[in-house]
């Protein structure tokens, strides 16, 4: 056993982690005020029929984007042993032309929301590939019927397991990019259903959530989720501007972010696309009573002058 | 550091009648509830925890508190009449200078949640001034209120004060056993509240029936 030991720290000693893909550093998660209790307490694994993990984690460079994502357990399901309730998806065109992305937050009183994040998240995103790979229609319809396919989707899976279709409430959000730029920048389109908002962080300056255009009752879709209340679908289009980010998320993580000095150290790290286990650290960020599950889906535009093409 | 917060207040009745189920409440339900709650660390985090007493006036036996802090927490002292009125004043005094002082301090602050119990009449006629003043649509920290009868209580009083639910006795159940399930209601309305998270961050949680209780419902009113 010794000379394992021994073994391991010259392997290690021999590599340069930064020469890994998508590695670059270690670090501990930050700590923010008083430490409070949960974050001293272990995990526990959900007792379900069907195993989901902790945490799902991925990572990509489409086109002129990189791409990081994270969805993991809040500290109090950890603490409970209860399952993720959050849930994101990709997909890529097959030529690489456009990113989709979807990040759920099942309704946290419905018992089988986690399921409902999770099937809305990869519904929504596959129906949405295939409506731009048939079509070359508009982007914003494409992510409206993929929507509505969405909940059809978690209706049937209901009416399969006779369950109610609220048990499987879940917010989405739903957005497309252009992984190429377009004059300013990179045209996105998101469309969402309940309330994990759209944000984005520029060159400077905090991390700014992004208000859908259209006259939308903001109270209204707080309570707007999937399967069955599609009554308020909020649109924003935008172009992503080079070097800045567009982050979706689930309210887990946007209520910290946007309300507590988090924010101010999460837009410091993510100024530039982070190292990939960075960017789990970084999201990992402990702050007391802050213990809902965290999905992050932050899409940067790549620009030449900074070398992220 | 901003936390969310999570304020629960048991607003208490003192009076003389209330003296056998004061002790119990000593000695038993509020060391359990004080245990339940600050070994807990999902509920422990986020929730703070006030006693308001009152009888002839009103009083604050427990200063909005995180119960994790404390050691112990001060028991409450029958005495007197039953002045609802007081309560009210006193609640509303508390809440506003409570939420105030969070708020300055950046936290996230949700509506507080109010456990009334009281087991008698308002003495002070004009009782329905003082409840105005904490159901005051105009009041941005106006809490919800959970209001518990026993003993002497007038269901349809219960009614009026229990904005977000009311509760009272069942015929023929004992004191003791009502006030135990009273306070069980309360540690584990603490605790699932605590352990809520919604879209719209944390959600009051109380079960619709108790046992040893009737739901006093609208129609009664």
């Amino acid at each position: 056993l010794p000379e394992a030991v021994v073994e391991a720290a010259d392997l290690s000693s021999q590599q340069d982690s930064s020469q890994v893909w998508g590695f670059s550093s270690q670090q501990q998660p930050a700590i923010f005020g008083r430490p409070g209790a949960l974050v001293r307490q272990p995990w526990r694994i959900p007792h379900e029929d069907t195993y989901s993990p902790d945490t799902s984690l991925d990572a990509t460079d489409v086109g002129g984007l990189v791409v990081r994502a994270v969805s993991l357990r809040g500290a109090a399901h950890r603490y409970l042993g209860e399952p993720r309730q959050d849930s994101f998806a990709l997909a890529r065109h097959s030529d690489d032309e456009w990113l989709l992305a979807a990040v759920c937050d099942g309704v946290g009183s419905a018992s089988r929301s986690h399921r409902g994040a999770m099937l809305a998240a990869t519904t929504a995103v596959g129906a949405a590939a295939r409506h731009l790979e048939q079509s070359s229609g508009d982007a914003a319809e494409a992510l409206l019927a993929a929507t509505r396919e969405s909940a059809a989707a978690i209706e049937q899976e209901a009416e399969r397991l006779e369950e109610s279709p609220r048990n499987y409430a879940t917010t989405l959000t739903l957005a497309f990019v252009r992984t190429e730029p377009v004059e300013a920048g990179f045209p996105y389109v998101v469309v969402a259903v309940g309330d994990s908002p759209s944000m984005q962080l520029g060159h400077a300056g905090p991390v700014q959530e992004l208000r859908p255009s259209g006259a939308a009752d903001l109270h209204a879709t707080a309570t707007a989720s999937l399967p069955t209340d599609l009554s308020t679908i909020s649109a924003i289009e935008g172009v992503l501007s080079p070097g800045a980010a567009l982050i979706l998320a689930t309210d887990g993580f946007s209520v910290p972010v946007l309300n507590t000095e988090v924010g101010t150290q999460i837009a410091d790290q993510w100024r530039q696309p982070p190292g990939v286990p960075d960017f789990l650290v970084q999201a990992q960020f402990a702050a007391r009573s802050f213990d809902d599950d965290r999905t992050v889906v932050a899409v940067w535009a790549g620009s030449d002058d900074e070398g992220m093409s | 550091m901003q936390e969310q917060v999570l304020p629960f207040y048991l607003l208490c009745d003192e009076s003389g009648s209330m003296t056998g189920l004061v002790e119990q409440m000593n000695n038993e339900l509020l060391p359990d509830l004080h245990h339940s709650i600050s070994t807990d660390p999902v509920v422990a985090d986020k929730t703070r925890f006030s006693i308001v007493g009152f009888a002839d006036d009103a009083r604050c036996i427990l200063p909005l508190s995180d119960l994790s802090d404390l050691e112990s927490i001060p028991g409450l002292v029958a005495r007197g009449v039953t002045d609802f009125g007081a309560a009210f004043r006193e609640l509303r005094t508390r809440i506003d200078d409570d939420v105030t002082s969070l708020k300055s301090q950046g936290h996230l602050v949700y509506r507080p949640a109010v456990f009334f119990l009281s087991d008698g009449q308002p003495t002070d006629p004009d009782w329905r001034d003082g409840l105005e003043f904490v159901t005051d649509e105009g009041w941005s920290y106006r809490p919800n209120m959970i209001a518990f009868g026993l003993g002497d209580a007038d269901a349809s009083v219960i009614g009026e004060v229990g904005t977000f639910k009311a509760f009272i006795v069942s015929p023929n159940v004992n004191p003791a056993r009502a006030l135990t399930e009273f306070a069980s209601a309360l540690t584990k309305s603490i605790v699932k509240s605590g352990q809520s998270s919604t879209e719209e961050g944390m959600t009051l949680q109380v079960p619709d029936s108790i046992p040893g209780f009737t739901a006093v419902t609208a129609d009664v009113l």
